[in-house]
């Protein structure tokens, strides 16, 4: 079914005792002034994950094939035949190309960049996420050695076996903000035959995505970061009001274990003429850990991030 | 003249210095008038590069190059905003071969302008297209937008606030440019406008036309100063309240 609704949104993701994206120093990715931050790939790859262990056809991600030279990931063409099961040649139409990329739900969110044989296409995606700054005010780089179990192979006179660095954010609250424009395929619509534009299948899935991804993710470095809220503004059909970044809007303090948003300033952003172009605000958040305040706003609807339950 | 005049801001940007792709991505150390052109070509949903098959030029491009716009960095002494290089990773195999001519991890770095805002100044009496200018003016007043705009790269999210249609004189003198200017139009002298003051003067190359043949960018000498000005040679000035904009 086409989706025809703008959504602006936040997603919140808290790492405790986690490293949710490093730079190449291992430490937290940060900015000159050491704002902790991370990246919009940071936050795709656990949503891309998610739903390629759920069986979604997704094209971007690394995979494995094996041949004589032992194991090697695919390159696009061998993922694209692999995905989808076909043969991609230079003389077959773009059209099928294209109809075959968009039925990825990878590629109907994020888009593409496909250059293969002679197919050169550049696909904006619907979903547009920026920078996940940490907005935790107090948080510490934390640096542990770790010993491993082996001796350094290049060094002879080793007698104890090598130490590791593991590093760690004692606690961060990063932030996304995203926005969903479904217009943006519309200049397809008529070339692929039975394509309808972004759906709202896609929609559901990538929100599935936001509120579960980061906490079904489970490697060394990001366990322990989870999705503790998200926001979504739902604008109403065929609205084309273009809202600022949410970030600057939403402030978070600690009283105790509880983590405090406070969303006051949102009220000032969402006035009485923003408000009509509005369908619906939905905000999902951990009630174990997380107290959404300060939004006076009658349209807001409250659910609990795990059960999707109203609260 | 009438003018849209509206504050552009963002936590982060990246427009591409195209000159140089090896090892790490460069940007431009401001927006410049070819990026400023995309993004309200954006927002009023003009076609981009991806929809200019034949054509000349891309569509915002073509409706919008006669349209002189000013662009004043603020909060930034010496209108330089601070750079970072960012690392990050392309493993999905697709984007780089190895020596062994198998699919590798592709390192991508790219410098980053942080905490970025400018002022930016349109002068409407420059386009002609009417129905165009009405949309402009009640997109951009009404913060509506086609698509939505970004700075530079879609990760870079831009935020457009204090939008205002403004009436501005054009003047023929002026003691100090607060905005970016043509540096080969403008006569400095020495010494900073406040006496107190160090004077600087920032100087850049930066695009400022598409070439007809291929489409390349064409560049021009971009300055920033608070040194008095000696004399305005053909630079188009105007004067807002208390501020000397040079039109590009």
């Amino acid at each position: 079914m086409k989706f025809k609704n703008r959504v602006f949104g936040l997603v919140g993701i808290s790492a405790k005792m986690a490293n949710w994206n490093a730079d190449f120093s291992g430490r937290p990715k940060s900015t000159s002034n050491n704002e902790i931050f991370g990246s919009d790939k940071a936050f795709k790859y656990p949503i891309k994950y998610l739903w390629d262990q759920e069986g979604e056809k997704v094209l971007y991600i690394k995979s494995f094939k094996e041949d004589k030279n032992g194991i090697k990931p695919r390159s696009l063409k061998e993922r694209y035949e692999y995905v989808f099961d076909t043969k991609l040649e230079k003389k077959k139409k773009d059209k099928d190309v294209l109809k075959n990329l968009f039925s990825a739900i990878d590629v109907i969110n994020f888009g593409a960049t496909f250059a293969e044989e002679g197919q050169n296409l550049s696909i904006t995606g619907a979903v547009q996420i920026g920078q996940g700054m940490n907005i935790y005010t107090d948080t510490n780089v934390e640096i542990q050695d770790i010993l491993s179990p082996f001796r350094n192979p290049k060094d002879a006179d080793a007698e104890a076996s090598s130490l590791g660095t593991k590093i760690v954010v004692d606690e961060a609250h990063y932030l996304y903000p995203f926005s969903i424009n479904p217009y943006v395929y519309d200049e397809y619509i008529n070339i692929i035959d039975g394509f309808e534009g972004y759906t709202k299948e896609a929609y559901e899935k990538y929100k599935d995505g936001c509120l579960r991804g980061a906490t079904a993710f489970a490697s060394n470095s990001k366990f322990g970061c989870d999705n503790a809220y998200a926001i979504f503004i739902l604008l109403k059909e065929g609205s084309k009001l273009a809202l600022p970044n949410l970030v600057s809007f939403i402030t978070l303090k600690k009283e105790g274990d509880k983590v405090i948003i406070d969303c006051s300033s949102l009220n000032d952003l969402l006035s009485e003429s923003i408000l009509k172009e509005v369908e619906n605000i939905e905000i999902y958040y951990n009630p174990y850990e997380v107290e959404i305040k300060g939004l006076s706003i009658n349209k807001a609807k409250f659910m609990n991030i795990f059960t999707r339950e109203v609260i | 003249m009438k003018l849209l005049k509206f504050n552009l801001h963002g936590k982060t940007a990246h427009f591409k210095k195209p000159d140089v792709n090896a090892y790490a991505y460069y940007t431009y150390s401001h927006i410049h008038k070819i990026a400023l052109y995309g993004i309200i070509g954006a927002i009023l949903g003009l076609g981009g590069y991806t929809q200019q098959q034949n054509k000349q030029y891309p569509e915002f491009y073509d409706l919008l190059k006669d349209v002189r716009v000013g662009i004043v960095p603020i909060g930034k002494e010496r209108g330089y905003f601070s750079k970072k290089m960012i690392t990050f990773n392309n493993s999905v195999g697709y984007a780089n071969i190895g020596a062994d001519k198998a699919p590798c991890n592709l390192v991508v770095r790219e410098q980053w302008l942080e905490d970025v805002s400018w002022d930016i100044y349109i002068a409407l009496d420059d386009l002609k297209d009417y129905e165009l200018k009405e949309k402009m003016i009640d997109y951009i007043l009404n913060s509506k937008a086609e698509f939505l705009p970004y700075l530079g790269k879609n990760d870079h999210i831009a935020n457009i606030c204090n939008t205002q249609l403004i009436e501005c004189e054009i003047t023929e003198a002026a003691e100090q440019i607060h905005s970016l200017f043509y540096y080969d139009e403008i006569e400095l002298e020495d010494g900073a406008v406040d006496e107190d003051q160090i004077p600087y003067l920032f100087k850049d190359y930066m695009p400022v036309a598409l070439n007809k043949e291929n489409n390349m960018y064409e560049f021009a000498q971009i300055a920033f100063t608070n040194r008095a000005i000696e004399d305005v040679k053909d630079q188009t000035i105007i004067l807002d309240t208390d501020k000397y904009i040079a039109l590009l």
